[in-house]
């Protein structure tokens, strides 16, 4: 066999063999984004995509969307959005979960303001993957 | 002609025949590969036994970070069963878990790879704002595994408030993407490097990414990443990699954030692996 054959060979073997190989512990990462994305895709599917009021949230099955007035996204947590959040209580909890009275609080000071922030858990489960800062 | 002919439609018979007898097989491997029959994926676009795990798994960070009280955490999700040649912990991808009450959940915020700016050879990050269903939808494969790494408290509250100010945005001192950024250098972000920076500058209460980076270059010790040198070529020509970074660690080993680097680190309170059952 000629030894440019071998050569030639002995390359795609070594390609082959590391390939696979070839860094997919972050490729996990890229692959995963990619996932991530077409998830949230494939999520849509039972979503039902429709404008509701703000505040208010869509839902089918245990999965719900959040979505404004005029169908826009949750967006930034901002200060402004904090206390928007923390005085609504558009989505009730259940048994299951922990109540507004009992939940745990944590208190931050932002802007030298005093945040009781009680961490409450929803009944259901939130689909949501937007960028930031769009 | 007509040998040519019946030659042609002998191996169009033989092609149909093999390809009828693989499909099926084809189908078992796949099937068998979940953990419940996926059979009716054929008429659907949810991959049911992925969407039940990520379930679960939003199941175990919520009530875990509401029984430990917490504000901020970082999450990581599974990669694939390669990832754990370089990191133990098998954790791929990671992000900030940040209580919000208007979701009354944590949304988990995590820098990524913009697949669209592969083409030019420059890859660009941005922070997506995640709901933990979806964060854990798109994780690699069906393992029940996560790892929730919950810094002090005072770190915490110092994230969360960086968060509400915007003053985190500071630290996205470049929209370069690397999966394999140095982990003290100014050139590039990936997910991991993202977080250590928050965390330090957390700790530090300063904002400043030089300041950031030093902070780390002085007592942060990064996973070691060793490749051969076939290895390298093929990582150098991923989308998602800088070549021209990598090269400057020429045969060392490439020194960048991963989960565990995080995981031996002393920046976190309280480190929870969920494989199944929390232990």
């Amino acid at each position: 066999m000629p030894l440019f054959l071998v050569r030639l060979l002995l390359s795609l073997t070594l390609l082959v063999s590391v390939m696979p190989s070839a860094f997919a512990g972050e490729g996990g990462e890229l692959s995963a984004q990619g996932a991530s994305l077409a998830g949230s895709a494939a999520l849509s599917v039972i979503a039902v995509p429709v404008l509701v009021t703000a505040g208010a949230s869509v839902a089918v099955g245990d999965i719900v969307r959040l979505t404004g007035e005029a169908g826009e996204s949750l967006g930034d947590l901002t200060l402004s959005t904090l206390d928007a959040g923390l005085s609504g209580s558009d989505y009730s909890t259940n048994s299951r979960k922990t109540t507004y009275r009992n939940a745990p609080t944590q208190t931050v000071i932002i802007n030298n303001t005093v945040k009781e922030i009680p961490l409450v858990v929803r009944p259901n489960y939130l689909q949501l993957n937007e960028k930031i800062g769009k | 002609m007509n040998f040519v002919k019946k030659q042609l439609l002998l191996l169009l018979v033989l092609l149909t025949s093999l390809s009828g007898l693989n499909l099926p097989l084809l189908q078992a491997a796949e099937v068998g590969a979940y953990k419940t029959p996926v059979a009716a994926t054929a008429q659907s676009a949810i991959d049911q036994p992925k969407l039940d795990n990520a379930k679960k798994l939003t199941d175990w960070l919520q009530d875990t970070l509401q029984k430990k009280q917490t504000l901020v955490a970082v999450v990581s999700r599974k990669g694939g069963d390669d990832v754990k040649k370089h990191d133990f912990t098998g954790m791929a991808h990671s992000g900030l878990a940040v209580y919000d009450p208007r979701a009354k959940t944590w949304l988990i915020y995590n820098l990524l790879n913009d697949a669209n700016s592969n083409a030019l050879g420059n890859p660009q990050s941005a922070v997506w704002q995640t709901a933990p269903l979806d964060f854990f939808y798109g994780q690699t494969g069906y393992d029940e595994n996560a790892l929730l790494l919950i810094p002090d408290t005072e770190t915490q509250k110092r994230l969360y408030e960086a968060f509400i100010t915007g003053t985190y945005k500071k630290l996205l001192f470049t929209k370069s993407y690397n999966l394999l950024s140095g982990y003290n250098t100014p050139d590039s972000l990936n997910c991991n490097k993202w977080i250590l920076m928050n965390i330090v500058a957390a700790r530090i209460d300063n904002y400043n990414p030089t300041v950031v980076l030093n902070t780390i270059t002085k007592g942060f010790e990064p996973g070691y990443l060793q490749f051969s040198a076939l290895e390298r070529i093929f990582v150098k020509k991923k989308p998602s990699v800088r070549a021209n970074e990598i090269a400057r660690f020429g045969s060392k080993p490439i020194q960048t954030v991963t989960v565990q680097s995080f995981y031996q680190s002393k920046l976190f309170a309280e480190k929870l692996y969920y494989a199944g059952s929390a232990y």
